[in-house]
């Protein structure tokens, strides 16, 4: 298969700091565990990660299993993680580059195949405020789930593809999975859907909204005003695809919804800190199944005790390769690098020209 | 008007209500912030169903990428984020003109 991307070489860290400095986006942790400390200590993810990058350079087909934009979510916590570990400098960037335009590559191709089928797709129209109204509700209760599902990282779930040109109108195409993750929480036993997917439709949007690198969606103006019609699959844990036409069945999966993202939280603020943190290694370990599914790997990782003193002391040295890499940071050459990407979600911002 | 605080916003809007001050536990009632102005620090994201019956959203954390402003996004809430350290500056049931233009959204203390 054709890859659709560029090269770049710099290291993913300055990436994700551009990321932070010029998508303008600032932290709302609600874990309760700091971001930066949180990976560095586990060296089972780093493996998990160099045998990703093993895999994928020998195999000819795209993993889809792994949303693009959790690939740029993976490299950055692999460079936190690695930080402690002895690996040399050639493997680590080898590692980052290569994912991250693996990332870039298989964003564009999921992309071009939403734009070829949603010529065929029979939109339903959006004559109310009211219908219009739980569209959005759905969309953003998906949302707000798989957050809380993945401790803070909705992209092992979800992904957004847009804007999807449909001559006057524009598609925003939503896709969840990996919604029944039973292994994570037990109080997802019962849980009835495995993915949904949300298409919409939207008229006279002054700028069609793109998204950044790590799937957040870009707008400058109210979305919900200018809703038109809509498309929504859902499949069930009964491998059932559902066609969801009527405004009842909408707020059913809402109601559903309703009912299990609070009792999920509730659960995770009971939690001591250790616990919180072994559910986010956890997630880090669901972030890779797609990939350990394929090679019937036990995806597990196995607990050992974990220090929250040590994983919170920033102090913690930097080894060998890592340090040279830590060093390397020139803003605009990043910048200009990003810019020359094939990738269609660093272009929204004209500013970096 | 005198300006209460600021930070920053998705889209254009200019509107009125009165304050709620909702705790990080969202231990309120959700039927309590019915057409409020809610006031939090940094919500869960389970905000969103109370997020649906509000007029807009402050958050005192956050960026316009942050969990509370894409949900606010998607059902088309007005949010204000990164206001810093306010909720001890205003108070439940004041009313707030609040104003989004350009990214910037401001509150003002309205007095009636």
């Amino acid at each position: 298969m054709k890859r659709q991307y560029k090269d770049i070489s710099q290291p993913i860290e300055d990436l994700a700091m551009l990321v932070y400095n010029h998508f303008g986006k600032k932290p709302m942790g609600w874990t309760g565990i700091d971001k930066l400390t949180e990976y560095a200590h586990n060296e089972q993810f780093v493996r998990q990660v160099l045998e990703l990058y093993e895999y994928l350079l020998q195999s000819d087909e795209f993993l889809y299993g792994i949303n693009p934009s959790q690939y740029y979510k993976i490299i950055y916590k692999f460079q936190l993680a690695s930080k402690s570990m002895d690996i040399d400098i050639n493997t680590l960037t080898s590692c980052y580059f290569y994912l991250a335009n693996y990332a870039i590559g298989l964003y564009n191709h999921n992309y071009n195949k939403i734009k070829e089928s949603v010529r065929n797709m029979e939109f339903y129209e959006i004559k109310d405020r009211m219908l219009a109204q739980s569209i959005a509700l759905l969309s953003a209760v998906l949302r707000s789930y798989s957050e809380t599902l993945y401790c803070d990282e909705h992209t092992i779930s979800g992904e957004i593809y847009s804007p999807v040109d449909m001559g006057d109108d524009v598609i925003i195409a939503r896709k969840y999975r990996w919604l029944n993750a039973v292994e994570l929480r037990e109080e997802l036993k019962d849980f009835p859907y495995k993915s949904v997917d949300i298409y919409v439709k939207y008229s006279g949007l002054k700028i069609p909204p793109n998204t950044d690198i790590v799937g957040n969606l870009l707008i400058s103006e109210n979305l919900m005003k200018h809703m038109r019609g809509f498309y929504v699959e859902v499949l069930t844990v009964d491998n059932e695809l559902q066609k969801i036409e009527s405004v009842e069945k909408i707020e059913e999966i809402i109601t559903y919804f309703q009912g299990i993202i609070p009792v999920l939280i509730y659960n995770y603020r009971k939690m001591k800190k250790g616990d919180r943190l072994w559910e986010k290694i956890l997630c880090e370990y669901y972030a890779m199944k797609p990939y350990t599914d394929i090679c019937n790997k036990d995806w597990h990782p196995s607990k050992y005790t974990i220090d929250v003193e040590v994983i919170a002391d920033k102090k913690r040295p930097i080894v060998y390769a890592n340090t040279q890499i830590e060093n390397t940071k020139d803003d605009q050459i990043i910048k200009q690098k990003l810019f020359e990407l094939n990738d269609p979600r660093v272009h929204w911002n004209e500013k970096w020209r | 008007m005198k300006k209460i605080f600021s930070g920053r916003c998705l889209w254009d809007f200019s509107l009125m209500g009165e304050v709620i001050i909702l705790d990080d536990d969202l231990s309120l009632p959700v039927g309590k912030c019915v057409n409020k102005i809610i006031i939090t620090h940094s919500p869960t994201p389970d905000i969103i169903f109370y997020m649906q019956h509000a007029v807009a959203v402050v958050a005192e954390t956050g960026g316009v990428l942050c969990h509370a402003a894409v949900l606010a996004m998607e059902i088309g809430c007005p949010i204000i984020v990164g206001v810093g350290d306010i909720i001890h500056k205003v108070e439940n049931g004041k009313i707030l003109q609040l104003e989004g233009k350009d990214g910037v959204g401001i509150a003002y203390e309205k007095t009636i």
